[in-house]
């Protein structure tokens, strides 16, 4: 079985029957998770931070790391995997992390703000997510399976989910 | 719960932990001079062959990209640079600490020295910033420092992580280390400065340790420093290196902004810098 991990601000995109996409160990970072059911083709971005604003030339050569660019440029590889079809009718994104330390301080709340950001990204896109599992003090890896779109999250301690 | 087991049984049991070796404690002494000179560094370590050997081999990994091998001490020392060394001294004489399972934590081997290690970059970021100066080498042997209690309280904790976690989940406990006093009537930080003094490391390590979560108890003259450790602490779990069960499950002193003068977005821009160092070290260490 194919399995590509993703480290921080990494994309994947596959269509490979059997295949897994995963990244371990979520903290604040948010994974984005699109599925094309029809087409069975999966894709995932690690994101780690809102905006690209604050280190540019980390964006242009690893888009993944931020909100912005990370969500532009997973659709975009995506349609490569749809013979070109650009459009995101067909669909599905779900979200796991996102999460923060127990602070009520708001220049802590990262995991938050991600969350926020990727999903006004996604709004551009006219998505939005079938299902999240963001938030909270708990990191999460997650994967989702090519064949089925089956997303799994794990924790420390905690039994397995399926989102 | 279960039958509390006195702390000063378990307090006993760390004084019969190996003490550190000569070179690790010479070079945590050492780097907290500023008048130390690289050559003081090198000396110290071509004392020790182990050292000496693990160090080559760390910096001869692919992902330090050297251009060629790397044989002499004293370009691997100038490569990896003083506190890295430190570190690598620190978890090669004490692999029952930073090699634990922490199993009480449902963490796994290796998970310590990783959150240590990442802990320990970020306090030393962190340390820039300080409302006074703050030795960022210190600052490092710090966050390298810092959790050494949990290797010890693990095995007491074991069978209980997911009590522990659910007492946190329903508010029943106010934090991780909450709910480790509230199981056992002592925590991670008081057996870490158990540990720290039986070491006899000097200030203000001990005390880093032991206030690591509560930085506003510890003495005012060690105050900036415990908060490196209390936000690097933090800001490794938020990059996702944790202990396991318990990781996020800590709370933020809001008085750290009364120890540093920190820009807008200061840390957005550590948790980049962090990212960054602590992968190319992991890399180096597990020579990925
Ligand atoms: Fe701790
Ligand atoms: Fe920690």
């Amino acid at each position: 079985m194919k399995v590509t991990v993703l480290g921080v601000g990494e994309m994947g995109v596959d269509d490979t029957p059997g295949a897994v996409i995963k990244t371990f160990a979520l903290g604040s970072c948010v994974a984005v998770m699109v599925y094309d059911l029809k087409h069975k083709v999966a894709g995932m971005v690690h994101v780690a931070l809102p905006d690209s604003s604050i280190k540019p030339d980390r964006a242009a050569t690893l888009p993944g790391y931020f909100a912005d660019t990370g969500v532009k440029t997973l659709f975009r590889l995506f349609s490569g995997f749809r013979g070109g079809m650009t459009g995101t009718r067909g669909l599905t994104v779900r979200l796991a992390g996102g999460a923060n330390i127990m602070a009520t301080h708001a220049g802590f709340n990262i995991g938050k703000r991600n969350t926020e950001a990727v999903l006004a990204h996604l709004g551009a896109f006219g998505l939005t997510p079938m299902s999240m599992q963001v938030g909270g003090s708990i990191g999460r890896t997650v994967s989702i399976e090519v064949d089925t779109g089956r997303i799994v999250l794990s924790s420390p301690g905690r039994t397995d989910s399926v989102i | 719960m279960q039958s509390m087991i006195s702390i000063d049984e378990v307090v006993g049991r760390t004084k019969l932990l190996p003490l550190l070796s000569q070179s690790s404690m010479r070079l945590m002494e050492i780097i907290k001079d500023d008048r130390h000179t690289l050559a003081d560094i090198i000396r110290i370590v071509s004392l020790d062959a182990p050292l000496t050997a693990r160090l080559l081999m760390v910096v001869n990994a692919p992902a330090f990209s050297q251009s060629g091998q790397v044989n002499s001490l004293s370009r691997a020392v100038a490569v990896l640079g003083e506190k890295v060394v430190t570190g690598i001294a620190l978890a090669m004489c004490a692999p029952f600490i930073y090699e634990n399972d922490l199993s009480g934590y449902a963490g796994e081997r290796g998970l310590l020295w990783k959150h240590c290690m990442r802990a320990a970059i970020a306090s030393r970021e962190v340390s820039r910033y300080g409302a006074r100066e703050i030795n960022p080498d210190v600052a490092f042997t710090s966050g390298i420092l810092h959790d050494i209690g949990k290797a010890v309280i693990s095995e007491y904790l074991s069978d209980m992580t997911g009590l522990l976690l659910e007492e946190v989940q329903t508010q029943k406990a106010a934090d991780f280390l909450d709910a480790e006093r509230q199981a056992l009537g002592f925590d991670h930080t008081v057996l870490g400065e158990a540990v720290a003094r039986h070491w006899q490391l000097p200030a203000p390590y001990p005390q880093v340790v032991r206030f690591h979560h509560e930085p506003m108890l510890a003495p005012e003259a060690f105050r900036h420093e415990v908060f490196c450790a209390h936000l690097g602490d933090l800001i490794a779990m938020m990059g996702g290196t944790g202990t396991g069960a318990d990781t996020l499950l800590y709370r933020l002193d809001e008085h750290f902004e009364e120890y540093f003068d920190f820009p807008p977005l200061w840390l957005e821009a550590t948790l980049l810098t962090v990212s960054d160092e602590y992968e190319k070290t992991k890399a180096a260490f597990y020579g990925e």
